[in-house]
């Protein structure tokens, strides 16, 4: 593997440490986007479920993960 | 600085600092080992390209940022942050619970030493380029995220300067107690620091990513400090949780 390529691979991995995580955050964005600027939701509603979708996206990562680690 | 703006620029320099220092330890422990095998020479040569290569990054994308509007740089910085912190803050609660392993800076410094003993002579490409391209490449990989951390916290009005200050001591403390102990810096409580880190990129991460979506905050700045918090709080409870043999033996 060449030197641009590791670099990229690198640089790669620090945003897709989890497939099903990085497209759960990228697909709650566009929920929330959507709820705000398509379904006139209030912002502030709409900035709550973007932190609590946050926190159970976390929760179910690393429950998942254990749940993995511990069948294996 | 005024209450409000300490609110932000508090978690900007502490996610800027304690981000360095995971990341700069990482360095140091393969710049040791090549320095150590292969003398200092090509140690020092490839952390200086690699210093050089990341400053030439920041002054020539830098200026860029400024040309892009206020609420898409909001929005892509916040993203970035969602992924890169929650990335972070998962290996960290799975670490903190014992579900995944430790980062070991001895273990690695052996694996990284036995790597450079092995590399065979040649003409060509003399064991002293590639443990330079080691060094090189160890300093530019863990630097990249360092430059990504300072410019995505840094990315409110006014706070660049606070996150590079907090990057840079974080790197002068790490080679000044290298220096001195001349080994790997195993004592750092690695973990630790990355779930400071990881929660803090994730309040970040919300803060902008709602701003930019047009989320206005109530407390302003403070909320930040409130989204760090509830961070804090989830992450140490689910540690906890995942901690617990019941739901080991309940799976």
């Amino acid at each position: 593997m060449s030197l641009f390529q590791e670099i990229a691979k690198e640089l790669l991995g620090m945003f897709l440490t989890d497939g099903r995580l990085t497209g759960a955050i990228l697909v709650l964005v566009l929920i929330v986007a959507a709820l705000i600027h398509k379904l006139g939701t209030d912002p502030l509603v709409a900035g709550a479920v973007l932190l609590f979708g946050c926190l159970a996206i976390i929760a179910e990562a690393t429950a998942r993960e254990t749940r993995r680690k511990r069948q294996q | 600085m005024d209450l409000v703006s300490w609110g932000v620029a508090g978690p900007a320099v502490a996610a800027a600092f304690f981000a360095s220092i995971v990341e700069v330890v990482e360095a140091f422990t393969i710049v040791l080992a090549v320095g150590t095998i292969r003398g200092w020479k090509p140690a020092v040569f490839g952390t200086l390209a690699a210093l050089g290569t990341l400053g030439f990054l920041v002054v020539v994308l830098g200026p860029l940022l400024k040309y892009v509007p206020l609420s898409l740089l909001q929005i892509v910085v916040g993203v970035l942050l969602l992924l890169f912190g929650m990335g972070w803050l998962r290996k960290a609660i799975l670490r903190s619970a014992g579900v995944m392993a430790l980062h070991d800076e001895v273990a690695i410094f052996a694996a990284e030493t036995e790597n450079i003993e092995a590399i065979p002579d040649r003409k060509d490409r003399p064991r002293d380029w590639i443990a330079g391209i080691a060094a090189f490449k160890a300093v530019l990989l863990e630097g990249l995220e360092v430059v990504f951390i300072v410019i995505a916290v840094g990315a409110g009005p006014g706070l660049l300067w606070p996150a590079a200050i907090g990057a840079l001591a974080a790197c002068v403390l790490v080679l000044a107690v290298g220096v001195i102990v001349h080994r790997p810096l195993s004592r750092v409580p690695e973990n630790t620091l990355k779930f400071s880190v990881g929660v803090m990129l994730s309040a970040f991460g919300v803060f902008w990513t709602g701003e930019g979506l047009g989320v206005e905050w109530p407390g302003h700045d403070l909320a930040l400090l409130a989204l760090v918090a509830v961070f804090l709080l989830a992450g140490l409870a689910m540690a906890a949780l995942l901690r617990r043999p019941a739901l080991e033996t309940s799976q």
